[in-house]
């Protein structure tokens, strides 16, 4: 009879309870919210006049995942002493992971070196990415440029939701990187797929090298050599080009209008990426046994049915892969519109990113560090929520997880 | 059903096969469609220089107006002059300059060390480490949670705050984990059994063997501290610790030009600082090329 270890079963099951404890307690706050209770209300704040709905379904989301997050890391402890204990039975731990038949403390004084190691790396972690979080907290304060924070409990959120620019900016945020990455994976998967048929290697290399090159240039040198090139003056060759070729009269500045900017954020985006993506396809053509093609050529297939047969379904995977890895960082956009925006279209193209910097580092001393946070909050929990949302498809499509 | 006639012949895989003759003749080079391919490739390549070419001839250009032309009108190295002999623009370039290479040390240091670490299969605590780092690429505080913390820790204003907050990069610390989880395990234990310590393991056996990939990840730091106008914009006000990127924008935004030498006029002042941005890079970038592939490739490909 295998023995559990008492201390690690009462753990997963701390862990189990706290999950739904949390989860159900965060709804059940959530729900009270969302009817609105009064009790519940008091207890959040007076002056804040709240839309119930949003406050409800705020809490019931934030509550379920922080306890998600809790019991994840109290499941990954739990773990690590199961494995300990299953070990000094003398049995294969459970986790099948293999582990030296000691003690716990005693292997760990094994990797002393090992754990001096990353602690530098913990530090810079801690600082750089888990005390932000901590910051989260401010979604939930008042906290003008000059004063302290407020708590204000939910109404940053109830502001935020009535604000137009808000709603603009997130739809923009969906749509631009949406359309960029169809765009940007459609010509790629092209490109890459005539790259492959170059018989010219000495030509073929050349291209490989010119067309990764705009990825490298930074963003703002991109928006410079496209605004250079772009420019409604004498000095614009995109401008100078239609005018001779009679089919403008007059210089357009294209940056500064809603519907032109929207064009050339593409098309600056196709220049500077297309060729960078098609690396991860050309690998995935370059690894296609030459055996099939060799195969097919010999059942008669000719460059159209190989291409149709085999190079397709081999394609098709690495695809699905890259829109998924990118689906799931596609609120992330910021540097690229930022650079691209001017005064005169700001408004129209806005994205959460660039709204969240101007509302604080562009408004003066209306500036509100507690509604931006919420903003930010807001914009990181659809980001999270994307990012499971695709690990489980990547799981389904190829198995394993994105991250 | 009429008998095939067939040959026997040699695949280019070195296999014997015997088909329908047409397959054994050799496939010509010249065909339409190969014709039509190089073309567009022509196109594509130059749809991606002709942007790049146009900013550096008028970097070369002292007339006023430039209109379309292949090269410049009036040749001359004044906005370069201006560029190199003015302090305001000097300075941004030596910032971009020890920016890039003390962040690049640094970072290239916690990802081969964090990465180290995360190959001790067996190491107690190894799975709570790796998620520690993977849930910081899920999650996020946010831009302004972020910038209190900064703040708070006074690297704001401070060149420290651009080169610490992209060291560590967990992307880049997978790359190498990858890539150190390909170098045979027996090498570590026979180094375990002579005595080695873990770091001298590390720096004898793990480092010298990965001189392929700590290229590949050291020119993704590289670039990406060159590059960087994110944390530059949201970190730093002050204008002597701005890096060469933001003062780029600065320029390109206002007409905060320095003084033109000679005849250089604003627009050629520009050109050349776009020019003088990228062109260390360009240099570089031929003899690099196959280290970038090369890093993308040990993180995207590997199943």
């Amino acid at each position: 009879m295998i023995k559990s270890n008492s201390t690690s079963l009462k753990l997963l099951k701390l862990a189990k309870y706290l999950l739904w404890i949390g989860i159900i307690l965060s709804l059940v706050i959530g729900i009270l919210v969302f009817t609105g209770s009064q009790a519940v209300k008091s207890m959040l704040s007076e002056e804040s006049q709240m839309a119930n709905w949003v406050t409800g379904i705020v809490i019931a989301v934030v509550g379920s995942l922080a306890a998600w997050l809790i019991s994840f890391l109290l499941k990954s402890f739990a773990q690590l002493v199961q494995d300990t204990s299953d070990i000094r039975n003398g049995v294969p731990p459970r986790s099948g992971k293999t582990v030296a038949e000691k003690p716990l403390l005693q292997r760990m004084s094994k990797y002393w070196g090992f754990y001096l190691m990353f602690i530098p790396v913990l530090i810079f972690v801690a600082i750089f990415h888990y005390a932000p979080m901590f910051g989260i907290q401010y979604a939930f304060y008042s906290w003008k440029v000059i004063g302290d924070p407020v708590w204000v409990g939910f109404a940053n959120f109830d502001k935020l939701f009535k604000q137009s620019q808000f709603s603009v900016s997130f739809w923009n945020t969906i749509e631009f990187s949406v359309i960029k990455l169809v765009l940007n994976t459609g010509l790629a998967v092209i490109i890459s797929l005539l790259l492959n048929e170059m018989v010219s290697l000495k030509f073929k290399k050349l291209s490989q090298t010119i067309i990764y090159l705009p990825h490298f240039m930074s963003w703002v040198v991109t928006a410079s050599v496209f605004s250079l090139l772009l420019a409604p003056s004498e000095n614009g060759l995109v401008n100078q080009l239609l005018i001779r070729m009679g089919v403008l009269d007059k210089g357009i500045y294209y940056l500064a209008d809603k519907g032109h900017w929207r064009t050339w954020y593409y098309i600056i985006n196709l220049w500077r990426e297309t060729g960078w993506q098609t690396i991860i396809f050309m690998a995935t053509l370059t690894g296609i046994d030459p055996g099939i093609y060799e195969a097919a050529s010999i059942d008669g297939a000719g460059r159209w049915k190989k291409m149709f047969y085999v190079t397709f379904p081999a394609l098709g995977n690495t695809i699905i892969t890259v829109l998924i890895l990118n689906l799931a960082k596609i609120m992330n956009l910021f540097e690229s519109v930022f650079v691209l925006q001017n005064d005169s279209i700001r408004r129209a193209t806005n994205v959460l990113q660039t709204y969240v910097y101007y509302q604080t580092f562009n408004a003066g001393a209306s500036a509100d560090y507690g509604y931006t946070t919420a903003v930010g909050l807001f914009r990181s929990m659809v980001g999270l929520a994307l990012m499971l949302i695709c690990n489980w498809a990547s799981k389904k499509v190829r198995g394993r997880g994105i991250v | 059903m009429a008998k095939q006639e067939t040959v026997k012949f040699i695949t280019p895989a070195g296999v014997e096969v015997s088909g329908p003759p047409h397959l054994n003749k050799p496939k010509s080079q010249y065909t339409a469609f190969n014709f039509v391919n190089g073309f567009i490739f022509v196109l594509i390549c130059l749809i991606i220089l002709v942007p790049i070419w146009k900013v550096l001839i008028d970097s070369l250009d002292l007339t006023t107006g430039y209109g379309m032309k292949l090269l410049p009108t009036k040749f001359g190295l004044d906005g370069y002059v201006s560029i190199f002999t003015n302090k305001s623009l000097l300075q941004p370039l030596w910032v971009s300059v020890y920016t890039t290479v003390l962040g690049t040390f640094i970072g290239l240091l916690l990802s081969t060390m964090g990465a180290y670490v995360l190959i001790q299969w067996d190491m107690p605590g190894r799975t709570l480490f790796a998620n520690i780092l993977l849930f910081t690429m899920i999650f996020s505080g946010g831009m302004i949670p972020s910038y209190l913390v900064m703040r708070g820790l006074g690297l704001t204003d401070n060149p420290f705050g651009p080169i610490l907050l992209p060291a560590i990069n967990v992307y880049n610390l997978v790359l190498m984990r990858n890539f150190f989880e390909g170098i045979p395990k027996s090498l570590f234990e026979s180094a375990d059994l002579d005595g080695c310590s873990p770091m001298g393991a590390f720096w004898r056996i793990a480092l010298p063997l990965s001189k392929a990939a700590l290229a590949s990840i050291g020119l993704m730091f590289a670039v990406a501290y060159w590059n960087d106008y994110t944390n530059f914009k949201l970190y730093i006000t002050n204008r002597d610790l701005y890096n060469f990127q933001m003062k780029l924008r600065d320029m390109m935004q206002s007409s905060d030009l320095p003084e033109s030498v000679g005849s250089a006029t604003e627009n050629t002042i520009r050109n050349a600082c776009v020019i003088t941005a990228i062109l260390p890079f360009m240099i570089l970038y031929p003899f690099l090329q196959k280290y970038f592939v090369k890093g993308i490739n040990i993180g995207a490909v590997k199943e």
